[in-house]
């Protein structure tokens, strides 16, 4: 795998999403969520700053979801689907400079639209009265570990289903990623071995994306350990690389 | 030898049946060659196109394929162009910025003039910063060329060139073909049209079913061909007024008859090789097993 071909491929495919009207729509949308957060304000007393923080910080994390979603799913099927792949690979180009290449554009597409909101949060609260930088900061890196982990998943489900299947997919590991933790408690505490077998097992195959959860944190300036970073910035990596090594095996020996 | 094919087989599942797409197909392809592959649709041709550019891999049971001496996977597709059928690109990308890729991604190390002399060859000069998700069919047709020519290739595989194309794209793509044959270079092309195969190519291989039903060289078929000749008497008397028609069977026939035809003073209308209705017989019992 050659790193410039790697940052050709990631080049034009980032160019090819970043222009795409659901990018663009996904992202007007978002944006328009976040100002929404000052109607919220007139109803809230006293906490309108928690409000847009609140607001912001959900809209940031659906709006990356959606990116991975709609956006990295849709290209890869697409690609699959159609003859893209074989003016693609009648070039020196190999499946898995294609595959890093898509994953690496749509991780910056997703880092474009999370910069996008950030600063939009951003400049709301400069307008509330509070200047809130480094909670954000913190938020938009976990959701970028999240994303990571997420799209990884979802190329995979794209390399072995359908378009629609795979969404679903995605979309379920990501809420299985963030129940699954509350989940273990109620299975330690059944009686009913099924569902207690059942639900390690996810716990043990699905990522616990309620490390990437620290919300209540951010808004009320509860202090986070450097060593979390480390820990989260490892643990999403790591289940990264193994789910497109996944994906990567996968790809080979697929009939295109 | 640019090709050397030797009992390629594919098989695909479809809905848990088996499909045999290729059954021992096995040719050669000589430099400077251009090969018009020619069969109904589900014959094989364009599994067999993308076998040779590595972009699908030949059945366990097949033999020796190679490309320039090597594997498929191996060998340098920078040598290779290709034009697949109904080509698409990246929608939101513009002609000029696809061929700017495509040159990096080949890494041949010509300047950027050349994305405008391609462009102005294909007839997009236009359309340079327009984005593709724009393009018509025939447009599309002309950018697939474009990129597949863009750094010069020494192997062109086209697979339905032709396809979409108004009569001055096909002039452009007749016109291109030739100008690479006269390079040097090698051509492979597939299509449904028997005009094109006799006009173009040197040589000529019929599939059906994923067998090869006949692969031969035009000269060969000319010189086993019936030949049509068209003359109009001249001389009140000596010949018929109006319109005749002569049949002869073979190369040698044909001369003798044209010398006849010039001594008697007729006059010559048109020789037809008769290579069409012969490819046509063989493209009819393909569609008919």
């Amino acid at each position: 795998m050659k790193r410039a071909k790697v940052t050709n491929i990631a080049g034009i495919i980032a160019r090819e999403l970043t222009r795409d009207n659901v990018f663009l729509s996904l992202s007007g949308a978002s944006v328009l969520l976040v100002f929404a957060s000052l109607i919220l304000n007139e109803m809230v007393v006293g906490q309108q700053i928690k409000a847009t923080k609140d607001l912001g910080l959900s809209v940031l994390n659906l709006f990356s979801l959606f990116i991975v979603i709609f956006l990295g799913i849709s290209q890869v099927s697409g690609d699959i689907g159609g003859t893209s792949l074989y003016f693609l690979f009648s070039k020196p180009v190999r499946r898995s400079e294609y595959l890093v290449g898509t994953a690496v554009a749509v991780f910056m597409a997703v880092f474009c639209g999370v910069l996008v909101i950030t600063v939009t949060i951003f400049l709301l609260s400069i307008f509330q009265g509070e200047v809130w930088i480094m909670g954000l900061l913190i938020a938009a890196y976990l959701t970028l570990l999240e994303m990571l982990v997420m799209l990884a998943f979802a190329l995979l489900f794209t390399l072995i289903t359908s378009s629609q299947l795979a969404m679903f997919l995605t979309l379920s590991v990501y809420i299985i990623g963030h129940t699954i933790q509350q989940a273990a408690v109620i299975a330690d505490r059944s009686s009913n071995l099924v569902l207690k077998y059942i639900i390690l097992l996810l716990y043990g195959l699905c990522p616990n994306l309620e490390f990437f959860n620290k919300k209540t944190e951010i808004i009320y300036h509860v202090n986070i350990p450097l060593s979390y970073f480390l820990y989260t910035t490892v643990y999403s990596f790591s289940y990264t690389t193994l789910i497109v090594l996944l994906a990567l095996y996968v790809f080979k020996h697929k009939e295109i | 030898m640019i090709i050397e094919i030797e009992n390629c087989e594919k098989t695909f599942k479809k809905n848990f049946r088996t499909i045999h797409a290729l059954k021992g197909v096995s040719f050669r392809v000589v430099k400077n060659k251009i090969l018009g592959i020619l069969g109904p649709n589900g014959a094989g041709k364009t599994t067999l196109l993308k076998i040779i550019t590595g972009i699908i891999q030949p059945g366990m049971n097949s033999g020796k394929i190679l490309i320039f001496n090597k594997k498929p996977g191996e060998f340098e597709k920078q040598r290779l162009g290709f034009l697949p059928e109904n080509p698409e690109f990246f929608k939101n990308i513009t002609a000029y910025e696809l061929l700017e890729f495509s040159l990096k991604i080949t890494g041949t190390g010509f300047s950027k003039d050349r994305i405008v002399e391609v462009l102005e060859k294909v007839g997009l000069e236009g359309e340079r910063n327009e984005r593709v998700k724009t393009f018509s069919k025939g447009m599309r047709q002309r950018m697939g060329i474009a990129q597949a020519i863009i750094h010069s290739p020494e192997l062109l595989i086209l697979d339905e060139p032709m396809s979409g194309l108004d009569p001055l794209g096909r002039r452009m793509v007749i016109d291109l073909i030739r100008d690479y044959h006269r390079k040097g270079k090698t051509i492979l092309f597939s299509t449904h049209d028997l005009d094109d195969i006799e006009a173009l190519c040197t040589d000529v291989m019929v599939l059906n079913h994923g067998e090869i039903l006949l692969e031969k060289s035009l000269r060969e078929l000319r010189a086993h061909g019936t030949y049509k000749i068209e003359v109009e008497g001249k001389a009140e008397g000596e010949h018929e007024k109006g319109k005749q028609v002569f049949a002869v069977t073979d190369g040698g026939e044909l001369w003798a008859k044209l010398e006849e035809i010039r001594r008697t003073g007729m006059q010559l209308i048109k020789v037809q090789s008769g290579i069409g209705e012969q490819l046509e017989s063989y493209y009819k019992e393909g569609r008919a097993k």
